[in-house]
């Protein structure tokens, strides 16, 4: 990691220009999908940090994405303010929400943390078909037209501008809070909580702070989820949802990388998708290949790639 | 701590000054080398989420800062791998370095280890020994260890204490406690009353009276052969290459100071955990590699030393589930189970009782009897006499003696030599987990030789 | 009346369920998301028998032979594929084992209910005193749980095989220095776990229908109830399960359908803070 201060924002803002840049030269569908991988990876970022960093398992991703297009979309609607006010408003709520629902689950751990959060799904769905005019019940909302300063009115091409661009960013930055002391604190907390409390870390805290910053990236990706569909979908954050996020993570590796939640929504979003060769298959695709990750390669297809190339590597110094 | 009451709560012990590490190392698997060096200094840093996702000006600052000071704390204990390097591929006095480091990085004044000494060769110890010298010395850190090495604990600490099943039996300088007959006591095993080593013409006159009823020999041959047999727990080796062999009708004594690989090597033969090289032949076949049910199933039949009676059953139900897989009708198990309690009569006044509310004495005749419920043809038992009182342990005694009359060939691994030393018709000594010494278990518990290697020469 | 034995026979199928969830974690360890399937898979072959006109023997035979496969394969994949993984990899496992099953379902079925016919009696109603009437499949779920309930605890106090599966959940080292095939008798647990759920799929499939995600709405009170048995007590998920089959049945009337889930995970959020210490007791044991 390079020394000079802030260097991470700079290099963020780079990765993001470039994904803008790819999204600006590709033809309208597949920049439509690449607007959509972008929400997948700020989605996957934040589950990766709180299994594959924290160690912590949450099946209640798709409540915060769900949070997050629905609540931005309300804001628009009732508030008529500019998408530069509804979605921080949106993100500071996901925050919130994530951190109590970290604080609740403080002394769970592996099961026990899996079914509270699943409970809160479960919530989370009751309340969103419920919500009559709110979220608009089993229909969902439209989005409202909206305007952005500078920029101008909200077209999909901003949406997907935006995403794209915060994708880049945001990846920059978790991998680099990844490597700090924070993120190391995490690390040793998934491999050794005792030890870990033993060396001065304050478990609880870091654990509700995990919950918050996962919660927070995958209401940001809600937000923007909503903009580039136009439409909230309330059946679009079920079970089957958290467990295809925890299929893109898993296959990505369950480790702090910022690889892996990229290529997680990658391959088993993206090449499917353009190829449209999955319709109804999609959910005994996903089962089928998060089993076959766990069973076959328990560090996921870019760890298994990258100790392929270590051993290929270890061989060559023998010869 | 200085004089002020805590809450036994951790973070705060760390922030006052506090260290400690684990008998087995426990490095952060996920984190390199220096990374896990890094994380001693948490207390220490002040990196929050938004500088670490920044990296401010601070944040490089301060990482820098102590990257560095956690290099040099990684040399300083010896630690000749790479910072970066990845921590699963460490060995294990690498890891142990690690953790010392790490605790190190916390600036600890009081540092407390747990059987640092655990697992390393004899030059690592050596060479831990003499930093830990240094800290003291230069850097005037309090040290507080738990140790089963005595020779390490007498040649390093200003003050020991000993301890025996839970209880203080000495505290002083270190020469104080090593002639403390006390601790001597506790190492070799006094039977009440008796000298800590019974006097040669006693053992001797045991002996005759032992040979008088010759064993009647059940099988000819060896029962039991190991053959360079190296085993242990994860990353820890505790066996290190022993062979051994028990005949027909025989009492072997495995001796050896706590912590020499006795029960480890018992467990072995039960295959959990499994020799990792080597061979285990039991009456010429092999075993090595068997699940212990399987190894169970062709005839050996251990004790082991928490006497791994089934807690939340009766003492009925446990002697039946000891006839699993044995189909026996209900006349046979009738049978065998009358047998049982006409062994320990203990047993028959409570054999509707739940096992875990027996009283050690009779969860041990229990675990012995759930043993012989299978009719085994090898036993071995995993320190018998631990922890049971004096009367019961004379009984347990006799027990063994029978059984042995009867002709089963019996393994004992025990701490207490006047115990075992009457009964076993030969002894191997163990340390470090190697096989140091074979012959009478008389000739070597009387040696000078014992009581130097359990405590250490003067 | 009526509406109380309704609660009582939807609080039968989640304390089946609990209790299955219970004796398969006791033996391994392993908490099974996909319990639900199981349900859903006992409730297909249920269906499928009963519409083929097949007697009410081989109707009842045909799901428990599903739950004893199901079970050999769940133990298969959780002991001999995923042995060696963290827990959190185990569940996440289950949970793949979830959507696969639940997606062939999908694929084979469709999402449209098939309506079934209570086993052995059909549908009818019994008059109780007063003008009340309950309808028989009520009063089947709850006799059928009283005996499945009866047959687990013969089987856990009286024979062998019973007795060394609970030997292999105190502690499996033990139990295999004693002689007892630990693997089998893991193997056997998942197939009495497999077995039970299996005959709750019998028993709810003529009140809600037979369709894929029958189960997964079934798993979240089934967790609960075995909560309040702390994963440790056969008895304490029966209770639970009877106990928030009545509290759901009477918050429905309460406060409308739709939050049956709101009250559960209020439940849920209860049981922690009313008794952690028995939960979390359980957790502490095993991760130590």
């Amino acid at each position: 990691m390079p020394k000079f201060p802030y260097a991470p924002l700079v290099y963020g803002a780079l990765v993001g220009l470039v994904a803008v840049g790819v999204a600006l030269v590709l033809p309208t569908y597949p920049r439509f999908v690449f607007g959509q991988l972008a929400v997948l990876v700020l989605v996957t970022l934040g589950v990766n940090l709180l299994l594959g960093v924290a160690g912590l398992l949450s099946l209640a991703s798709p409540a915060f994405v769900g949070l997050g297009a629905n609540l931005s979309t309300a804001i628009l609607l009732r508030a008529h303010v500019p998408i530069a006010i509804s979605i921080p408003l949106a993100v500071l709520a996901g925050w919130c929400v994530g951190w109590l629902l970290g604080f609740l689950s403080l002394r769970l751990a592996g099961f026990y943390l899996a079914m509270v959060t699943f409970g809160f799904l479960n919530v989370f769905l009751v309340l969103l078909n419920e919500g009559r005019e709110l979220t608009g019940g089993g229909y969902g909302l439209i989005v409202p037209p909206t305007r952005l300063p500078f920029l101008g009115p909200v077209t999909l091409q901003t949406a997907i501008v935006l995403a794209t661009f915060t994708a880049g960013l945001a990846t920059v930055l978790v991998g680099s809070l990844q490597r700090s002391r924070v993120g190391r604190a995490w690390l040793a907390i998934k491999d050794n909580p005792v030890a870990a409390e033993l060396q001065g870390i304050d478990v609880p805290r870091l654990k509700t702070l995990a919950f918050a910053i996962s919660s927070a990236l995958a209401t940001l990706a809600g937000t923007y989820q909503a903009l580039l569909l136009g439409v909230t979908n309330p059946s679009a954050y079920s079970l089957n949802v958290s467990i295809a996020h925890l299929t893109y993570v898993v296959v990505g590796g369950m480790a702090p990388s910022v690889v892996g939640p990229i290529v997680g929504p990658l391959a088993l979003f993206v090449v499917p998708e353009l190829f449209r060769a999955i319709g109804q298959y999609r959910e005994v695709f996903y089962g089928a290949i998060l089993l076959f990750v766990l069973i076959v390669a328990p560090n996921g297809i870019a760890g298994a790639i990258s100790e392929l190339g270590r051993r290929r590597a270890s061989g060559e110094a023998k010869q | 701590m200085d004089g002020e009451r805590f809450e036994p709560r951790p973070r705060e012990l760390v922030e006052h000054g506090l260290g400690r590490t684990f008998q087995t190392p426990a490095a952060f698997l996920d984190l390199s080398a220096v990374e896990n060096v890094l994380v001693g200094a948490y207390a220490r840093g002040k990196n929050g989420v938004a500088r670490g996702a920044l990296r401010t000006k601070a944040a490089v600052a301060e990482e820098s800062a102590l990257r560095e000071q956690a290099v040099a704390l990684l040399r300083w204990v010896g630690f000749d791998g790479l910072p970066d390097a990845s921590t699963r591929s460490l060995a294990f006095g690498a890891q142990r370095q690690l953790e010392v480091a790490r605790t190190l990085m916390s600036e600890p004044r009081i540092l407390l280890l747990d059987e640092p000494t655990a697992g390393l060769a004899a030059d690592e110890v050596a060479r831990f020994a003499a930093m830990l010298r240094e800290l003291r010395d230069r850097r005037g850190v309090t040290i507080l260890l738990v140790e089963h090495n005595v020779p390490f604990v007498f040649g390093l600490c200003d003050a020991v204490t000993a301890m025996h099943e839970g209880e203080r039996i000495a505290t002083g300088s270190p020469a104080d406690v090593r002639a403390s007959e006390a601790v001597i006591a506790s190492y070799l095993g006094a039977h009440h009353g008796r000298p800590v080593v019974p006097p040669h013409e006693e053992v001797e006159a045991l002996r005759q009276e032992l040979r008088a009823v010759e064993p009647r020999e059940v099988a000819r041959g060896e029962v039991l052969e190991l053959r360079d047999v190296v085993s242990g727990y994860g990353p820890t080796t505790i066996v290190r290459e022993a062979s051994l062999r028990v005949g027909a009708g025989e009492v072997i004594a495995l001796l050896g100071r706590n912590g020499a690989g006795k029960s480890t090597l018992l467990n072995t033969v039960l295959g959990d955990p499994r020799a990792r090289s080597g061979e285990v032949l039991f009456f010429g076949r092999s075993i090595r590699g068997l699940s212990p049910d399987r190894v169970v199933g062709a005839g050996i039949g251990l004790v082991p030393q928490d006497r791994a009676v089934i807690v939340n059953q009766t003492v009925t139900d446990n002697l039946q589930l000891a006839t699993f897989g044995l189909r026996l009708s209900t006349a046979e198990f009738r049978a065998r189970d009358d047998e049982m309690m006409t062994r320990f009569p203990r047993l028959a006044q409570r054999r509707t009782a739940l096992a875990g509310s027996l009283s050690g004495g009779e969860r041990q005749m229990l675990a012995i009897a759930k043993v012989l419920m299978r009719g085994p043809r090898l036993l071995l038992l995993d320190e018998p006499s631990i922890g049971l009182a004096p009367a019961i342990v004379d009984e347990l005694q006799a027990i063994v003696a029978a059984l042995r009359d009867d002709g089963l060939p019996i393994v004992v691994a025990e701490q207490n030599v006047g115990w075992v030393a009457p009964i076993a018709s030969r002894a191997y000594l163990l340390e470090g987990g190697r096989i140091v010494e074979e012959g009478a278990p008389t000739r070597l518990a009387e040696s000078a030789t014992l009581a130097e290697r359990y405590l250490g020469s003067g | 009346m009526s509406l109380l034995v309704g609660g009582i026979a939807i609080g039968a199928v989640y304390a089946l369920v609990a209790i299955s969830l219970t004796l398969i974690f006791r033996a391994t360890g392993i908490v099974n998301f996909a319990q639900g399937e199981m349900l859903m898979v006992g409730g297909y072959a249920y269906v499928i028998l009963a519409g083929s006109g097949a007697n009410p023997a081989v109707q009842i035979a045909g799901p428990i032979a599903a739950g004893l496969v199901l079970g050999l394969l769940f133990f298969f994949v959780t002991r001999v594929l995923l042995g060696r993984a963290a827990e959190i990899t185990v569940v996440i496992g289950t949970l793949a084992i979830s959507i696969l099953l639940q997606a062939a379902a999908r694929l084979k079925f469709t999402d449209n209910p098939m309506r079934a016919v209570p086993w052995l009696f059909g549908e009818r109603d019994i008059a109780l005193g007063g003008g009340t009437t309950v309808s028989i499949n009520a009063l089947t779920v709850v006799l059928a749980t009283v005996v499945v309930f009866a047959a687990l605890q013969w089987l856990f106090s009286r024979t062998l095989y019973g007795k060394a599966m609970r030997a292999v959940a105190e502690d499996a080292r033990r139990a295999a220095i004693t002689g007892i095939p630990v693997n089998a008798m893991l193997a056997l647990s998942w197939c009495v776990g497999g077995v039970v759920t299996a005959v709750a799929g019998v028993l709810l499939s003529p009140v809600t229908g037979v369709f894929p995600a029958m189960g997964a709405s079934v798993l979240f009170p089934a967790f609960i109830a075995a909560a309040l048995g702390g994963f440790e007590s056969v008895v304490g998920a029966l209770v639970g399960g009877l106990g928030l089959g009545i509290v759901q049945t009477y918050a429905v009337v309460g406060v409308g359908g739709a939050f049956r889930d709101v009250v559960t995970f209020a439940v849920l959020v209860a049981v922690l803070i009313w008794r952690p210490q028995g939960i979390f007791a359980t957790v502490a044991r095993r991760t130590h």
